[in-house]
């Protein structure tokens, strides 16, 4: 396992976020964390990534506890960060977003082969190497963000929310990208996603968070054949005598 | 621990929610309207002093904590009031219109800086108002056909419907008459559609115009409601002072007004209060604090400026919410008793701009 | 009590027992002795005064008898124009919520017959109770609830209309046998301009003796069974039971609990008797908060109820500072010295009164106000077993807890302790106006007014039943000299294990209850070699100690196969088996590793497991436990 959470509690100010959450990630795999709004997805990565601290709980990367560290440290760790909302650099240029990404580094070779492979994960890119930020798409800024994080050449990365405020043409290319990295690279991905559809079909395993807490983790195939998910996440509804049923059914989790 | 039952929507905006609210508020006007007969000439002249503060505070508290905007020249207004209230009562103007005047001229001018202000913000407003404020010190002093410069300007006897007021505790009434006047008209304006509309310009302009207002013209009201508040302040201080030159109006004023708001705890009344309380008895720490530390410290020139810029840090870092901020800490710790949440009032750390801007 | 019995109306009445008991009983002559006499005499005196209040949309609504009065009788009215008659059958299918209470004032006013039906039955339920009563009219809650009607309607021959309560998302639904309540209450606002006399005439029709509603109970064996329960018998309870449980008109009650079931029924129609203001939370799961606000003066709920209350506070004091962990414990010990003296019957000492107020001042009232039970007189408990020990608790804090006993089949309560003469494990002395005597077998037996008119349909169990003129209740129990009865458990229930020791399970399983760990136990046994158990844990306690104990876990079910929690259980139950002789004590248990809702078959929509089903349902799992060998 290259990433254990282990009874994480995480507060905002009196309201308790994630209550109670254990999770693992192996090396090289996908796993998705699926939820609605305000379930503590996101939480959860900015708990992992240093921005927030945990009241309770451990967490385990790579056999060291980074629980309480600053965000840059954990980063060092080879840990890194795609935010909710993109959040690129918007008055450098993509190229220059890009270098930012490899701060932390010092091996210049390396930097650029790195570059070069970023941009061939992202043919859009390169044709705006010298553009502003800013002035990038929704869906060409997602890129740019996630290609920031691989330029720290990380053990692992963290997405959260690549498919916001996306098309869904946009989300399936970057989702295959994503696989890509994966496949090719062996990086291990953690992604936290509304999207479940999309989440579900490119991942290899899945926990479902609600209020807080975990109440499902499988397969990504099982999960995809449970009918509380089916239901609550994939929008599948039951025929009923008058028409699709409406109102919804209590979750069973079983 | 006290619980609501709500059965109209209007008990949210109620001023005394409850009958705790209405014994304790009841129980301080009472303590406060006795004051005069327990307490000696000096101390009833401080507490004036205090309350005249707290209506600064309050004008100054309408722009800063409810509309979010800078004021680091808010001396400005005081000046300006506490002039145009002396020259007016000296030109033979009866005391109360010759008050409102002061008020009107004050709010006057604060609409007309406002209004310049409008596309700045952040640190541009800050110098901005400051600017006016260096603007305004200098008109004073160089007109002195009308405010007599640096030669002063004697404030005229102050008298209420021919009787004239000489004592402390004629002073005394006549400003928590006019304090609780404006607290009452502030809590007012601040739960009309007028007040939501300054607090949506506060947390976030873009979202206040997209529902319709229009920013221009609340903002520019915000300044003029908080000039001419101050500005009654000014004229009331016109009379504590008894002769006026433009250097009791310095920055150093603007600075403690600004002091009483965050270290009384912004965004709130009652933390106007707290904080007047706070700078009236200031001069009275320091003096205390001169005698304790060591002389070169003690004689050491901006000492004061000094050490009023040691507490806004202390209180930015520690207790961003001043001491009505703190109050509200301890009472809910003692409410709640033994339930009280260790986490309750715990902050979490922001990084991302677009949080902090929220 | 004084204004009860200063009332002109109330007519007191003795009567000598067989065993030279003197019983008392009161009747009230204002109004015809049936419910919507009753009901409407209410009406009357009340006029504008609120009688029901529901949050909605964030505030508090009153609703004035007035206003109650008048849904009442337009319901019934329509009721009346849509061919109801006397004696018909109405059901209502809906949470506890005020059009509940208007419908059912409808129904009696009438002179017709109102069942409740669970909210969490499922359609095939429905299906078998709207045909055993022969259900004409069903009121429904919302469209959830009509569907289950819908799937089932075709089997059900006598249903000719449904009324449904909420009409959100029904805007496009079109059906000849369906309409909505507002159109129901047009139709009964036109019917009481046309016949103005009609209501009056209606409300004549009932009389004591006749069938008011069925309550249907829970078969554990054979499918449910409906009480059928007379005007009488409800009126006489109504009338007779504020003379052991005080309550008046200045009082507020909170309404959440299944108004199908006896207990809730029988309460309300008791607080519409005195006047009682009652509070209809806004959905079931913001009762605690909605106690919170209500800070109700009487509160009488299932065990459950106040174990959740019990948990609640121990969760929220293990996040305490440590000043407030200590002052605690030190108010609570001191609160529970008190409680110990009293319950001996005698006067705490002036040191520890003083103390006491201290503690109280300081410590428990805010406890008491969190829980939202600060201004209770008493608060009691009824419907299942409750563990001695928490009653304790109730007390050391400050609250007079009384624990009731009564069924379906005597129309309420049957004995009850009175908050001066409390003793935790009895369920107290019988009321004064009935009668308990123990039979040989051991039964508990009851005798009186209130004892109802048998099951619908089903003559046999009927005969079973009342016998000799007593209600044969299937509990066991005993009387002590001072007539305070203690339960042991139901007859069905006695476990004979294969050595032929008789157990009863509940002790055991009360016990075990008491563990905030804890929230259910099934106790098998029978005809086995040693005991086991199964055990259903309360979430939000286990979490809390997974927590604290740092045990990880993701999903309900990874939460129960956790070795450490697993250890907890079994160190709850290894103290309960202290207390117990060797032959009773639960040698294996397992886990239900599945989190139970009412909607599940195991639970009784009073969150209790049921037992019979419990055993059936988990056998593999039970099997196991005893190395695979069956019964």
């Amino acid at each position: 396992m290259l990433l254990e959470l282990k009874n994480v509690e995480t507060y905002y100010g009196p309201i308790m976020a994630i209550r109670g959450v254990s999770l693992a990630v192996p090396e090289g795999r996908i796993v998705a964390v699926l939820g609605a709004n305000g379930a503590g997805k996101t939480t959860i990565l900015r708990t992992i990534s240093g921005v927030m601290d945990p009241q309770k709980g451990e967490i385990v990367f790579a056999g060291e506890d980074i629980a309480r560290r600053d965000p840059d440290a954990v980063m060092r760790l080879g840990l890194s960060h795609v935010p909710e909302g993109r959040e690129v650099f918007p008055f450098l240029s993509v190229n220059e977003n890009l270098r930012m990404g490899a701060y932390s580094r010092r091996d210049r070779a390396r930097i650029a082969d790195d570059l070069e492979r970023v941009y061939d994960y992202f043919p859009a890119l390169a044709d705006r190497g010298s553009q502003q930020a800013s002035q990038l798409s929704g869906g060409e800024q997602q890129m740019l963000a996630i290609g920031r994080a691989l330029m720290a050449h990380p053990r692992m990365l963290l997405l959260d929310e690549p498919s916001l405020g996306l098309s869904p043409i946009l989300v399936h290319q970057i989702f295959e990208i994503i696989n890509r990295i994966n496949e090719e690279q062996g990086m291990t991905i953690l992604v936290v996603e509304q999207n479940a559809h999309v989440a579900l079909r490119h991942s290899h395993y899945g926990y479902v968070l609600e209020n807080g807490r975990v109440v499902m983790d499988d397969t990504c195939e099982k999960l995809e054949s449970s009918p509380d998910i089916q239901e609550f996440y994939l929008g599948m509804k039951d025929q009923m005598p008058r028409g699709v049923r409406r109102w919804k059914k209590r979750k069973t989790w079983r | 621990m006290r619980f609501l039952f709500k059965t109209h929507y209007n008990q949210d905006i109620d001023h005394l929610k409850h009958g705790g609210d209405r014994f304790w508020y009841g129980l301080l006007l009472v303590l406060v309207a006795a004051a005069p007969a327990a307490l000696g000439t000096f101390y009833l002249g401080e507490l004036n002093l205090v309350m005249i503060y707290a209506i600064a505070g309050v004008g100054l508290m309408l722009l800063v904590g409810y509309t979010g905007q800078v004021s680091l020249g808010h001396a400005a207004f005081l000046a300006i009031g506490a002039y145009t209230h002396s020259l007016l009562l000296g030109a033979g103007l009866p005391f109360l219109l010759s008050i409102v005047a002061a008020v009107l001229v004050s709010a006057l001018v604060g609409a007309g800086v406002g209004w310049i202000a409008l596309r700045m913000t952040g640190i541009y407003l800050a110098i901005a108002t400051l600017a006016f404020a260096m603007l305004t010190e200098q008109t004073i002093s160089r007109a002195e056909w009308l405010t007599g410069g640096f030669r002063g300007l004697a404030v005229p006897q102050a008298s209420l419907f021919g009787m004239p007021l000489t004592q402390g505790w004629q002073h005394y009434y006549l400003t928590l008459t006019l304090l609780v006047v404006t607290l009452l008209a502030a809590l007012n304006i601040l739960r009309s559609s007028t007040g939501r509309a300054m607090v949506a310009i506060r947390d976030s302009e873009i979202s206040a115009e997209s529902v319709g207002i229009n920013l221009a013209v609340y903002k520019t009201l915000a300044f003029a409601l908080s000039a001419g508040i101050t500005g009654l302040a000014g004229a009331l201080f016109a009379h504590r002072l008894g002769y006026l030159s433009p250097d009791a109006f310095t920055f150093l004023i603007s600075l403690q007004l600004l002091l009483m708001v965050v270290v009384g705890g912004v965004g709130s009344m009652r933390g106007v209060i707290y904080g007047a309380l706070f700078i009236g008895f200031l001069p009275q720490l320091l003096a205390i604090a001169r005698d304790t530390l060591p002389p070169r410290i003690a004689q050491a020139p901006g000492l004061e400026p000094g050490i009023f810029g040691l507490i806004l840090v202390l209180v930015i870092l520690f207790e961003p919410q001043g001491i009505f901020g703190r109050w509200l800490k301890i009472k809910s710790y003692f409410q709640t008793f033994p339930l009280y949440r260790r986490a309750t009032h715990r902050r979490q750390k922001t990084y991302l701009r677009t949080e902090r801007l929220r | 009590m004084g204004g009860l019995e200063s009332n002109p109306d109330l007519v007191r009445e003795t009567r000598v027992t067989d065993d030279g008991r003197e019983l008392v009983f009161w009747r009230d002559t204002s109004f015809a002795g049936t419910v919507p006499t009753m009901f409407w005499s209410r009406v009357e005196k009340y006029g504008d005064r609120t009688a029901l209040r529901e949050k909605d949309f964030g505030i508090w609504q009153d609703v004035s008898w007035r206003t109650f009065g008048e849904k009442a009788r337009h319901t019934g009215l329509a009721l009346r124009s849509l061919g109801f008659g006397k004696g018909d059958v109405a059901c209502i299918l809906s949470n506890t919520i005020t059009e509940w209470m208007f419908a059912d004032m409808g129904v009696l006013g009438a002179g017709g017959v109102c069942a409740g039906i669970y909210p969490t039955d499922a359609a095939e339920q429905v299906d078998y109770l709207v045909n055993d009563s022969g259900c004409k009219v069903m009121f429904v809650e919302d469209e959830e609830q009509l569907d289950k009607v819908l799937e089932v309607r075709e089997q059900c021959p006598t249903l000719e209309q449904i009324v449904i309560f909420d009409m959100e998302g029904l805007r496009d639904f079109e059906d000849p046998r369906a309409m909505s309540y507002d159109d129901l209450l047009a139709l009964g606002r036109e019917q009481d301009e046309f016949h103005p006399e009609a209501w009056a005439e209606c409300l004549e029709l009932a009389k004591p003796e006749d069938l008011a509603i069925l309550v249907y109970t829970s078969g554990t064996t054979g499918p449910p069974k409906g009480a059928m329960i007379s005007h009488h018998n409800l009126v006489f309870q109504c009338v007779n039971a504020p003379h052991v449980l005080s309550q008046n008109e200045d009082d507020e009650r909170m309404a959440f609990l299944p108004l199908c079931h006896i207990a809730e029924r029988i309460f309300v129609y008791g607080s519409l008797y005195t006047g009682t203001k009652l509070n209809f939370v806004e959905n079931p799961e913001t009762v605690p908060e909605n106690a919170q606000e209500i800070q109700p003066t009487l509160f009488f709920s299932v065990p459950r109820v106040w174990e959740k209350f019990y948990s609640a506070i121990s969760i929220a004091l293990s996040d305490a500072t440590f000043l407030q962990k200590w002052a605690y414990g030190k108010a609570i010990g001191i609160g529970f010295k008190r409680a110990d003296r009293r319950l001996e019957g005698k006067k705490p000492g002036a040191v520890l009164e003083l103390a006491y107020r201290v503690g109280d001042a300081l410590v428990l009232r805010n406890i008491r106000k969190f829980l939202g039970l600060d201004r209770c007189r008493w608060i009691g408990t009824g419907a299942a077993p409750i563990s001695p020990d928490l009653i304790r608790w109730y007390l050391a804090l400050g609250i007079d807890m009384v624990e009731g006993y009564g069924q379906t089949e005597n129309t309420g309560i049957a004995s009850i302790l009175q908050p001066g003469e409390i003793r935790p494990g009895t369920v107290g002395r019988s009321v004064p106006y009935g009668e308990i005597r123990i039979s040989d077998e051991g039964e508990i037996l009851i005798r009186g007014e209130f004892v109802f008119m048998g099951y619908l349909n089903q003559p046999e169990k009927t005969a079973e039943t009342i016998r000799d003129g007593w209600l044969h209740t299937g509990d066991v129990g005993e009387i002590d000299d001072d007539g305070f009865l203690r339960i042991t458990d139901r007859m069905k229930d006695i476990i004979i294990t294969a050595g032929g020791k008789n157990i009863t399970p509940s002790e055991i399983e009360n016990q075990l209850k008491f563990s905030p760990y804890i929230a259910d136990a099934v106790v098998i046994g029978d005809k086995r070699k040693f005991l086991s158990c199964l055990v259903m844990i309360d979430h939000d306690n286990v979490v809390k100690y997974a927590q604290d104990h740092h045990v990880p876990f993701t999903n309900y079910q990874s939460l129960c196969a956790a070795e450490e929690i697993v250890e907890l259980i079994h160190g709850q139950v290894e103290a309960v088996n202290a207390k117990f002789a060797r032959v009773e004590q639960v040698k294996k248990f397992r886990l239900i590793d599945q989190e139970l809702t009412p909607e599940d078959d195991e639970l009784t929509p009073t969150m209790k497991l049921k037992r019979k089903f419990v055993n059936e349902k988990y056998r593999p799992l039970i099997d196991s436990m005893y190395g695979g060998q069956q019964a």
